[in-house]
């Protein structure tokens, strides 16, 4: 028996219509979208749009246009931060963003003498908001915040600040790559202007789908150039959503496996989805903080993080626990800096890492128990 | 539900505005009974009753719907598309729900006069398209009888405001071009 808890790298486990509708699809039409004008190639045009509208309307977005397509969120956010920012233009993020966020603003102040300022964290991941308005300056033109942390947890104040954004005038970008599809996102109530998403975590999509959901009527300059399925003779992108930023050819037999999770989550539930995983992340809290030689990183309270838990065992490092774990007893998590060295540095694990287990909807509670049982066993060895 | 699905079928560049498309799509059941609840139930709708078809606008698209068929000009993209579609099935369902509430419309479209349409064309009298007279053949439009692609004059460059305006006009009565 294998037990999966890294679902903060990736679902594993999906629902079973995911894979068989994308398998349908390349079997049965396997076309790509664009102006073919043979039926099939209109109906594989028709599929990604209603993946389209699903996307909008799980984020209570009402423009399928502006539901850009990309091949991960880590594509979306490149995509948003390179298209926005100029020469010597200040953006505000916080203390616990992934590289996907870090990596490319620390190459854009390298490339653009852009001015970074990081917001502070507590030890346990939570900003406060008003951290974010005072460091606020006349040429801020971006404000990036992850939803959740991937390596603490800790759910950050994204209505607050958007609500300061939006005071403003600042286009604020939120990363929801541990939080969509598990924990309710509504993009007009929480103030949020550009949505990046991925289709392979919570959204229990396949690998390869995610997007950037444009709340948002500034600017953004293209990440690729290339072929739109239309206007072909205009030797520029297009003016126009999704065509602007959405090039070459579409993984379409990927989206239509996100629109079925999609639906798979609307049938769920999002609100039964998270209140299963609340008590999970509970009942897991309690269990580790019972083990005397670990200790439990984050807020280690369920109603402040989604299904990620960092800890470290006493004399031993991450990656000797994750070692164990899998290979005695066939249990799967992650060991390492998780690719967020600010997260780290909060906590203070910068050069030794952490274990990270990541609990995801189709986790029971004997798992974690077996788990628990295994961490005593490695503890004692 | 009533109208179970518009099934794209035929896509092409509108032929001004070559940066928009238009599109021809199938009805899966036919709506003609709900053309004067959808008269009455959209305002400026033009409900050309003799040749059973009804024209309304849209975020700046021409919606034409035919028996078991319709058609969208002006869109700027195939999501535009879809979602013009999706527009056009959620309005028919919600009209047909509340037929009883509406008062049916019979109040058929106004043709406009043949002086309207050759206003608009090249006024040449060249007799391309099989017609003495640039009049005439504005009748013959109008009527149904000729085809604006028969006028080769209307292609180039120079005419092209008026040829939008000629095929919106013709649009609107119902006519394909």
């Amino acid at each position: 028996m294998q037990i999966y808890l890294d679902n903060a790298a990736t679902s594993m486990i999906k629902p079973e219509i995911v894979a068989k509708s994308m398998y349908k699809f390349m079997i049965n039409n396997g076309t790509t979208s664009g102006r073919g004008s043979y039926k099939k190639a209109i109906q594989s045009d028709r599929l990604v749009y209603e993946t389209r509208k699903s996307v909008a309307s799980l984020f209570n977005f009402d423009n399928p246009k502006n539901v850009i397509f990309t091949s991960n969120i880590t594509e979306s956010l490149n995509l948003a931060i390179n298209g926005i920012l100029k020469e010597d233009d200040h953006v505000i993020t916080s203390s616990l963003e992934h590289n996907a966020v870090w990596r490319c603003l620390k190459t854009l102040e390298k490339d653009r003498s852009i001015n970074i300022s990081k917001v502070k964290a507590s030890t346990e991941g939570f900003s406060n908001p008003q951290d974010v308005e005072n460091a606020i300056q006349e040429n801020t033109k971006l404000i990036i915040f992850n939803h959740a942390s991937n390596v603490l947890g800790t759910i950050q104040p994204i209505k607050e600040i958007g609500k300061i954004a939006k005071k403003y005038n600042i286009p604020f970008l939120v990363d929801t790559a541990q939080t969509a599809g598990t924990y309710p996102i509504d993009i007009q109530n929480d103030n949020i202007d550009l949505l990046a998403f991925t289709g392979h975590k919570c959204l229990f999509g396949p690998m390869g789908t995610g997007g950037l959901v444009i709340n948002w009527d500034g600017n953004i300059n293209p990440l690729k150039s290339g072929g739109t399925g239309g206007d072909s003779a205009y030797e520029y992108q297009p003016n126009y959503y999704p065509n602007k930023l959405e090039t070459g050819t579409l993984n379409v037999s990927g989206l239509v496996g996100l629109g079925e999770a999609i639906k798979f989550i609307n049938k769920e539930g999002i609100q039964n989805i998270h209140n299963k995983e609340k008590e999970l992340i509970k009942y897991t809290l309690r269990k580790l903080q019972d083990i005397d030689s670990i200790e439990v990183y984050g807020p280690k309270d369920s109603e402040k993080i989604v299904g990620v838990i960092s800890f470290n065992m006493k004399n031993k490092i991450p990656e000797e626990v994750a070692y164990e774990l899998d290979t005695k007893y066939n249990i799967m998590v992650r060991a390492g800096l998780h690719c967020s060295p600010n997260a780290h540095e909060l906590i203070g694990t910068k050069s030794i890492g952490t274990i990270r287990i990541g609990i995801g909807y189709f986790n029971e509670k004997e798992e974690i128990d077996i788990l628990i049982n295994a961490l005593k066993e490695i503890a004692n060895d | 539900m009533y109208l179970e699905s518009i099934d794209l079928r035929f896509i092409q560049p509108c032929t001004t505005h070559t940066s928009r498309i238009r599109i021809k799509a199938d009805l899966s059941r036919d709506t003609s009974e709900l053309f004067p609840y959808i008269n009455s139930y959209i305002k400026s709708c033009l409900y050309n009753n003799k040749s059973q078809n009804i024209t309304f606008t849209y975020e700046g698209k021409i919606i034409t719907i035919f028996k078991e068929s319709l058609t969208i000009t002006k869109l700027i993209n195939e999501t535009d598309a879809y979602e013009m579609m999706d527009y056009v099935k959620n309005i028919i369902n919600k009209i047909y729900n509340d037929k009883d509430f509406i008062e049916p419309s019979y109040e058929m479209n106004k043709l406009p006069s043949p002086i309207e349409l050759y206003k608009l064309l090249p006024k040449l009298n060249c007799k391309k398209c099989g017609e003495a007279t640039c009049m005439s053949f504005a009748s013959k439009l109008l009527n149904g009888q000729s085809s604006l692609k028969r006028c080769l004059h209307m292609y180039e460059c120079c005419n092209n405001e008026n040829l939008e305006k000629l095929e919106d006009m013709l649009l609107t009565i119902g006519y394909e071009v």
